[in-house]
């Protein structure tokens, strides 16, 4: 293809940029707002995820061992227990440490002297890589010889589980629902701009244009459109970002909020690339239409 | 042989039958009248010169190309090779005299020297070379239909196709258009014009196909419009 081509591409978009003035602006303005609403509610949306992460990485099994156990054979279930699928960590307590802990958190250094034998037993703490992993890895630990109980809080876990996950499924819906919403939106408002445009279209078709020659520049500025949109869209939402993470900090101590710093980025670099994609394929798919000549 | 119609019908979805059974031929550098009162299908015939309809039956040929079976990806290059003048002009509102012409160069992807080379030359054939940078709101109706006529001969096409060209314009606009053409079937064009203006044919003496509800009714060379004319 020559550069002739592209410059006369650039030029007739610019051209067709001027001439519609009122349209091209509102229809960089829909994109930005449609886009907005979406950045606005992704983050929302990636900070309930980040939380259920955090909740359910705080599920742990713990396993409690018979003090009869010698070392090595505390070695080998150690071995064993971490070579069960879905483990992640395991971390060994001795009945010492968890005297220990309990002290500690008694705020009583003396606890150990008072009761003069230490009750306590020792313990595995077992992290899972899944929350679905939970379960199976309990069980498989339950079964070992020299484990003597196995708990991790069942009832609560399962509950949490359906929550976190109904959570995930009804934000993961709303984000669909919305990105469907917004290339609807901003491929009606290209149209928009293109229909004002037909006649101008039937002509370059009966002196000979080819399809691609005419879909140019109406992508270009599709492409236009949706990157100073997407553009407006990001900063926006970056504003308000973080100006929230400022109020959460002062007033939401203890909300663990995700930084502004990777997410506002990834945010910016998602929206630009969806402002360019959604332009180009909404003027593509709107130039169609009146391509039938 | 430059056209060549073989059996072409073209019935259109409301029933409508505007061409029924057209066969016929034109010569490289003919002239040719397609004349008849409206609705008796000049305007389906000329359009499907250019494949700007297709036909319900039979095959067209034109420059070689079988216009029935074309691919659409083949289509822009046989609109290339056929220049087409319209009622209404057709230019385009926001674009100058020149730039009317230029596009027509730029669809088809060349380049900048040859449309600065050519587009000065077609609107000096067609008398236009003092307004190239009028819009079309500042041209008279004749003046509009001379830049258009520019735009269809400025990617020199073998064949030039007018549909009623004279039939916003005055007598003497309608002449000089005429004219134009003629001038053009001369240097080697073949020209097709759909008119129905019973003066220009009837001095012209040119071939004259007339067409009445669809069919061909008389093909002669040097012909009149009509027995009755």
């Amino acid at each position: 293809m020559r550069l002739s081509t592209w410059r006369y591409a650039f030029r007739d978009a610019a051209g067709s940029f001027r001439a519609n003035r009122f349209s091209s602006l509102s229809a960089i303005a829909t994109v930005s707002v449609s886009l907005l609403m979406l950045a606005l509610f992704l983050v929302v949306a990636i900070n309930l995820d980040s939380m259920a992460t955090t909740l359910e990485n705080q599920v742990e099994i713990k396993a409690w061992l018979d003090p009869a156990l010698k070392d090595e054979d505390i070695g080998r279930l150690s071995d064993q227990v971490k070579s069960f699928p879905g483990v992640q960590s395991l971390t060994y307590v001795s009945a010492k440490e968890a005297m220990e802990k309990l002290a500690d958190r008694l705020g009583n250094q003396q606890a150990l002297e008072y009761v003069g034998t230490n009750p306590l037993r020792a313990s595995f703490e077992v992290k899972a890589q899944r929350p679905d992993d939970v379960a199976p890895v309990a069980q498989a630990i339950t079964s070992l010889v020299g484990v003597q109980k196995v708990d991790y809080k069942s009832d609560t876990v399962d509950k949490l589980f359906r929550i976190t996950r109904a959570l995930r499924v009804f934000s993961l819906t709303l984000v669909i629902a919305l990105a469907l919403a917004t290339i609807f939106i901003i491929s009606n408002t290209i149209r928009l701009t293109v229909f004002a445009r037909r006649r101008e279209i039937t002509i370059m078709k009966l002196v000979g244009a080819t399809d691609a020659y005419i879909r140019r520049p109406f992508v270009l500025e599709g492409v236009f459109f949706g990157l100073v949109g997407s553009l407006i869209a990001a900063a926006l939402s970056s504003w308000i970002y973080t100006g929230f993470l400022r109020f959460a900090a002062a007033n939401l101590p203890f909300f663990e909020i995700v930084p502004g710093a990777p997410l506002l980025r990834n945010l910016t670099l998602t929206l630009l690339g969806l402002g360019a994609v959604l332009g180009a394929l909404g003027s593509a798919v709107s130039v169609r239409r009146f391509l039938r000549v | 042989m430059m056209i060549q119609f073989r059996g072409v019908s073209k019935i259109y979805p409301n029933h409508v039958a505007a061409l029924r059974n057209v066969n016929i031929a034109v010569d490289k550098g003919e002239f040719v009248f397609i004349v008849g009162p409206s609705g008796a299908g000049k305007s389906t015939l000329v359009k499907c010169i250019y494949r700007e309809e297709l036909p319900t039956r039979g095959s067209i040929v034109v420059d070689g190309r079988d216009v029935t079976s074309l691919k659409p990806s083949a289509v822009p290059y046989l609109r290339r090779d056929v220049g087409v003048v319209y009622q209404d002009f057709k230019l385009l509102p926001n674009k100058t005299a020149y730039e009317n012409v230029a596009f027509a160069l730029e669809c088809t992807e060349a380049s900048q020297r040859e449309i600065a080379k050519r587009v000065p030359a077609v609107l000096e054939l067609v008398g236009m070379k003092d307004k190239v940078k009028a819009l079309p709101i500042q041209l008279s109706g004749g003046e509009q239909q001379r830049i258009a006529l520019a735009r269809a001969i400025v990617n020199s096409p073998a064949v030039i196709v007018a549909d009623e060209p004279t039939g916003n314009l005055d007598p003497d606009n309608s002449w000089a258009i005429i004219r134009i053409l003629l001038e053009l079937s001369r240097m080697g064009a073949t020209v097709v014009v759909a008119t129905h203006e019973k003066h220009i044919v009837n001095n012209l003496k040119q071939r004259v196909i007339a067409m009445d509800r669809g069919e061909v009714v008389r093909d002669e060379e040097k012909g009149a419009y009509g027995r009755e004319a």
